[in-house]
């Protein structure tokens, strides 16, 4: 079942010296549970279009469905999406745990079934420890962790990650990388990650999207089921990254 | 080949915690005494000076001749009426100021459209000298209290509005970012996000405030009052009573330095809190 599908979406900036295009005729479907990376040369618009499909931007022509529970709409459900950006964000004067609720408190849903939900993930993923620590006392890799939990605090059907590893170090980012995905795996969570880091793009995701020079189009859409026995681990060792680096920037 | 092996740059002795502990105590033994230090010396100079003859004493005063002035003036009652006087026109000034000037820079902050209209006129007040305003405030106002509150405000809301507009631009746009995309209102946006990470230029502008509210209240006396340490020390002048001058410069100097140490206790409760 496709979650969210684009149809010939368009879009255009406007500044003084004139109109640039950034988009043009995007058309693409995610379905559940998939993990699609969009990749694409810096500064294609691969942002741009994650805050299309988020609706921080209205594209001028084309449009993009929404799927929730069956019910198909242009109008984005609440609490839909789930947005990491490509730092951590964190604010330093709120403490790891105070930093997690805030978006259950922007929402006014601090009910104790989803502080429970909350307990839960920080127990899981090792940070329970950590709760009233400040987020300067926290590793980059750790704050990542914070930060994807906080993301998946409003209980969000598609995650959406805007190079979320791009400030981390080679050696943190391959770990937080592999980490937040097998997080994303675990909740059954729809991801979609925009990213420069081809390595990353084709050991995590079952689908990338390769876009050409701005104005972006889709150059090609690939499947990469993972099989039964694959782990993200073992697929960065496996695929032929010189093959892909030719066929995203040629 | 010179034979350069003699010179040998002597490593330094390794020091135990115990001892950086120490040296770190000695060091603010030593910054404190120095600073006591200097104010002994300035203050001994200038009563030997003038017990010597080499200054005026009629011009120049001289610490005990301030002494005695500000126990007169606190043997016959007025001193503490001035003090009241000044110090509740200051801090009024300083308070409206404050909450005044922060919130029209969170209505400039948050309307782009208000901003960009506002631009020319905040600026040509900032540059212009407020005392120039002085007999219109008179006027307006009449010459009393209100007068000398208003010249208060107006000297430091400016700046105050200019500070916090501009700590609440730099505010870091990710983070603005995260919290549209976690559907946050403008007004949870202010509340949970722009106040708390502006919360240290807000400390600086109170500093600022401290100082420039202070400037207010006093010139806003020497225009207008009857009363107040601005007034003392504007009628020292015209009578050429240069100890009462002084004397009541001595009292602003102290009242100012407590002013600023309560907005640096307030600093450090709001930072033990967090």
């Amino acid at each position: 079942m496709d979650i969210i599908k684009l149809d010939n979406v368009c879009l255009n900036y406007f500044t003084k010296t004139g109109e640039t295009e950034a988009l043009k005729n995007i058309s693409f479907k995610v379905n559940e549970g998939d993990f699609v990376s969009v990749v694409g040369p810096s500064g294609c618009g691969k942002t741009t279009l994650l805050s299309a499909i988020s609706g921080l931007l209205t594209p001028q022509h084309g449009k993009i469905f929404y799927n929730q529970n069956g019910e198909v709409s242009e109008n984005i459900p609440k609490n839909f999406f789930g947005y990491m950006l490509q730092s951590d964000e964190l604010f330093p004067w709120l403490t790891v745990y105070k930093n997690i609720v805030l978006p259950l408190e922007i929402q006014k849903i601090k009910t104790k079934a989803n502080l429970d939900y909350i307990d839960n993930l920080l127990k899981k993923y090792g940070l329970e420890n950590f709760k009233n620590k400040k987020p300067t006392e926290l590793s980059g890799g750790m704050r990542q962790r914070v930060a994807l939990i906080r993301t998946l605090a409003l209980r969000p059907k598609v995650l959406l990650l805007d190079e979320p590893f791009s400030a981390l170090d080679y050696v943190t980012r391959i770990s937080v990388a592999n980490d937040v995905a097998n997080i994303i795996k675990e909740e059954h969570k729809t991801a979609i990650l925009v990213t420069h880091d081809i390595e990353e793009a084709v050991s995590l995701s079952n689908k990338v999207v390769i876009l050409t020079r701005r104005p972006a189009t889709v150059k090609e859409l690939v499947e990469l089921p993972f099989n039964e026995n694959e782990t993200i681990t073992s697929r960065r060792e496996n695929f032929k990254l010189s093959e892909w680096q030719t066929k995203i920037f040629d | 080949m010179k034979k350069n092996n003699k010179v040998k740059r002597q490593r330094k002795k390794p020091i135990t915690y115990k001892d950086y502990l120490k040296g770190q105590k000695n060091s603010k033994i030593f910054v404190f005494s120095m600073q006591i230090l200097i104010l002994i010396v300035f203050i001994g100079l200038w009563e030997l000076l003038t017990q010597t003859g080499v200054l005026d004493p009629f011009i120049f005063s001289s610490p005990s001749r301030i002494c005695i002035t500000i126990v007169d003036l606190a043997k016959n009652g007025n001193l503490f009426t001035h003090i009241f006087v000044t110090l509740g026109e200051t801090v009024l000034g300083f308070i409206i100021s404050t909450l005044i000037g922060t919130i029209v820079a969170i209505f400039l902050y948050e309307s782009d459209y208000l901003r960009r209209i506002l631009e020319p006129y905040v600026v040509v007040l900032n540059s212009l000298p407020k005392i120039a305003l002085g007999p219109m405030i008179i006027i307006w106002f009449g010459a009393g209290t209100t007068a000398i509150v208003v010249m208060c405000v107006l000297i430091c809301v400016v700046m105050t509005t200019i500070s916090m507009l501009n700590a609440f631009l730099e505010v870091d746009k990710g983070k603005v970012l995260l919290m549209q995309t976690m559907q946050a209102s403008k007004l949870q946006i202010l509340f949970k996000l722009i106040l708390p990470a502006t919360f240290p230029q807000f400390i600086t502008v109170l500093k600022v405030n401290v100082g420039l509210s202070w400037v207010g209240s006093i010139m806003g006396e020497y225009l207008v009052s009857m009363a107040g340490l601005g007034y003392l020390i504007i009628y020292g002048g015209q009578v050429f009573k240069l100890d009462l001058v002084m004397a009541s410069t001595t009292i602003l100097c102290f009242l100012a330095a407590i002013m600023y140490f309560a907005v640096a206790l307030l600093e450090k409760h709001v930072n033990n809190k967090k």
